[in-house]
């Protein structure tokens, strides 16, 4: 089990009360840190602005990030996650309403590692996210720190 | 002449002084040397010492002497005369040999009756007979058609005439017909009677064939030039006119005798004289202006554009002796290709104008469809959602009908959000690009059927699909069309128990129609306009579920391959759904 925080990137209220509530009920525990838009995630990943002086080294077990966002939006944030070593390896589900096939096709080229559409019915997001939690928190692997791994 | 005392004698007293005296002669006996009755000179006897009379004897001496002398005279000349005949005789022969005219000698030997004599080589080679064939006989045999009148006409002339005359004729010859230019010479006789007549003969076929065919073309050029609808024009070395055909009448107005021998100044206006100038003198030069398109002028002073076509006219030498021109009057032509380019322009500016218009259409179209997908589902989430959680979390608080009304929303949310979907669907059908590739539809319409088939085990169908159905289309696009039209049978044939659906193709006017057919719930042809709008059912929700929107894709999957979706229905027997994947260019548009 990863016990590192997961990191909900996500500006509706609403989805983000869902979400966690979709948590619980799967028996999630993990911290989670919620962004309201793309320059939140990106200071929480990088201890900057509101999260100043936080230890980077400690990265989020997964990342779940919509990609309609105020600011910075989800493809952004990809962009600048994969583009710094430092977060490089961070893993990014992106969780959106969209399922337009070129939202998909530029996640994965961005670099996500999963791209899950959010259903309206509350019983397939419950086990959407109770998937999720089992897979990337569970039985998926970590990377090993990543200055072992530094080039 | 014999005088016995010469110097009193009064026929040589006058040589007294200067010569008889001086040389002391008394007498003398003169005799005359005669050639052809011509006095040529004198045999002469003179005395020295008193004058004496001359004996008869003597007198008999001096004229033989002379005759003598004369005689000799004569033969020597004879001999001359001889030598000179033979040369001129060699050299006759020699030009009769070899001349390229064909000669032929004829003795008359009665009326109508000309013998040849004899014949040269040419007159062999030209005539195709030999002298075995011709010499000895009579002119009317030699010659398989005989001799023309035309030409006996001018052999009696001449021989009465004793003139030269010249026919140009044919003659109908072994080798076949040809034609002759000949010159009859007659050939007087000592007595001047005409005995014999040569005949010499020029074969002048090919030279009148050549000038027939130049006779020919020169019609024919005139014929074109005439006929043309281009202005033929004709210039001077001065730029004068020299010939101008009826168009040149018509374009310019001017009638060819009002225009022929005038400056060519008479169309041109002054503004283009240096540009005709320039373009002449290239012409001259023969250094190009061959093609130029220019401002004339006509009779009533109305300018017009003209397309010139020239051509410098050269002599032997090289010279450059005048111009020929083709001139096209393109006025129309030029504002009508004006009036097009404009209109394209126009339409190019219009076409520019809707296509943004139509790109930003889409494009709103576009943030739309985005939005809608993105911000209409998130509240109905939340509706979804929330009403999930009031129904866990407060499950004991609600009676019955508060569990039953939760129930409903969720319902209705998820149903909308279907909506929404199906909405997006349907729209994504009109912006996805058409990529054309051979499609089996068979294979497709199999794998649509056992997926349809799968959930329901129990279902008793019979599914005919026909193999090797092909077309060319986007293979996406078709599988949606195909997965709408035979989701339809399977539902709509839901309630029989044995259900029969087939996918096929039928032969109409020469084209292919596909066609699905099922024997399931139908419908009333009164609605069949209603089939194809989304959202319009014809089966209440409780009979059939759906948000009616299948067939409006089906129907936008066809529209955009450029075919066309029809349905025929009986309520209770059967639906049968036609499509094409292209339609005729010059089809009936009217059908939809």
């Amino acid at each position: 089990m990863n016990n590192g925080p997961i990191l909900l990137v996500e500006d509706n209220p609403d989805d983000v009360a869902l979400t966690m509530r979709a948590f619980k009920r799967n028996h999630i525990l993990n911290e989670v840190v919620v962004a309201r838009d793309g320059v939140e995630a990106l200071d929480f990943l990088f201890g900057t602005g509101a999260h100043h002086g936080r230890d980077t080294s400690v990265l989020p077990s997964v990342m779940l990030l919509d990609l309609k966002l105020p600011r910075l939006d989800g493809r952004e944030v990809l962009k600048r996650l994969r583009s710094d070593p430092r977060t490089r390896l961070v893993r990014v589900v992106v969780l959106t309403s969209s399922k337009e096939e070129q939202d998909i096709l530029q996640c994965y080229q961005l670099g996500a590692n999963s791209y899950i559409r959010k259903p309206v019915d509350f019983d397939s997001f419950m086990t959407a996210m109770g998937q999720l939690g089992l897979y990337w928190l569970l039985l998926n692997e970590m990377p090993p720190p990543h200055d072992e791994i530094s080039p | 002449m014999v005088a016995h005392d010469a110097r009193t004698d009064p026929r040589t007293r006058e040589y007294k002084d200067h010569y008889l005296v001086p040389l002391g002669i008394t007498s003398r006996i003169d005799a005359a040397v005669r050639c052809r009755g011509e006095l040529r000179g004198v045999v002469c006897l003179e005395h020295i010492g008193p004058a004496r009379t001359w004996t008869a004897e003597e007198e008999l001496f001096a004229t033989a002497l002379a005759d003598l002398v004369s005689l000799a005279l004569e033969a020597s000349e004879r001999h001359g005369v001889e030598t000179t005949l033979r040369e001129t005789e060699r050299r006759y022969l020699e030009l009769f040999e070899h001349t390229s005219d064909a000669v032929m000698i004829l003795a008359g030997r009665g009326p109508d009756m000309w013998v040849c004599e004899t014949m040269n080589p040419a007159c062999e080679q030209i005539t195709g007979l030999t002298r075995g064939d011709c010499v000895g006989r009579n002119a009317c045999e030699i010659l398989p058609n005989g001799v023309p009148e035309a030409l006996t006409a001018a052999f009696h002339s001449c021989q009465q005439g004793r003139e030269v005359v010249t026919r140009e004729h044919p003659l109908q010859l072994p080798v076949g017909q040809r034609w002759f230019n000949t010159i009859f010479v007659p050939l007087p006789e000592e007595s001047g009677k005409i005995r014999r007549i040569a005949c010499m003969a020029r074969d002048i076929t090919d030279h009148r064939t050549a000038v027939e065919n130049l006779r020919e073309s020169e019609q024919r050029r005139l014929l074109h030039i005439q006929q043309t609808p281009m202005g033929t024009i004709e210039w001077s070395i001065e730029g004068r006119v020299v010939s101008w055909n009826a168009s040149a009448e018509r374009i310019f107005g001017y009638s060819a005798r009002e225009a022929l021998d005038r400056q060519m100044n008479l169309i041109i206006p002054i503004e283009v004289r240096p540009q005709i100038e320039t373009i002449w003198s290239a012409l001259i030069a023969q250094r190009g202006g061959t093609r130029s398109t220019n401002q004339n002028v006509r009779k009533d002073g109305v300018y017009i554009e003209c397309e010139w076509y020239n051509t410098p006219l050269i002599d032997d030498d090289g010279r450059t002796i005048g111009v020929a021109s083709l001139v096209q009057d393109v006025t129309a032509h030029r504002r009508n290709e004006e009036f097009i380019r404009r209109a394209n322009h126009n339409l190019e500016l219009r076409v520019a104008d809707r296509t943004t218009q139509l790109a930003n259409a889409n494009q709103e179209l576009e943030a739309f469809c985005y939005s809608v997908s993105h911000d209409l589902r998130a509240p109905l989430r939340s509706i979804d959602g929330f009403s999930k959680a009031l129904l866990e979390d407060c499950f004991d608080a609600l009676d019955a009908d508060g569990r039953d009304h939760l129930k409903r929303v969720r319902a209705a949310s998820q149903r909308m959000g279907e909506l929404i979907d199906d909405l997006l669907n349907l729209s994504r059908i009109n912006r996805a690009e058409l990529k054309r590739t051979t499609v089996d539809l068979s294979l497709l319409a199999r794998k649509i059927a056992d997926s349809l088939q799968m959930p329901h085990p129990d279902r008793q169908v019979t599914w005919t699909i026909a193999p090797g159905l092909q077309a060319e289309g986007d293979k996406n696009l078709l599988r949606v069309l195909l997965e709408n039209l035979l989701g339809n049978a399977f539902k709509y044939t839901g309630r029989r128990d044995h259900a029969c659906i087939s996918f096929g193709e039928v032969q109409e006017n020469g084209r292919t129609l596909f066609v699905v057919r099922d024997n399931g719930a139908g419908f009333d042809m009164t609605y069949v306009g209603k089939l194809f709008q989304p959202f319009q059912r014809l089966h209440r929700p409780d009979e059939f579920d759906g948000h009616g929107i299948g067939l409006a894709t089906a129907q936008r999957v066809v529209h955009r391959h450029g075919g066309r979706l029809w349905a025929e229905g009986t309520p209770d027997v059967g639906a049968s759904f036609f499509f094409t994947l292209s339609e005729p260019a010059h089809g009936d548009l009217n059908l939809e």
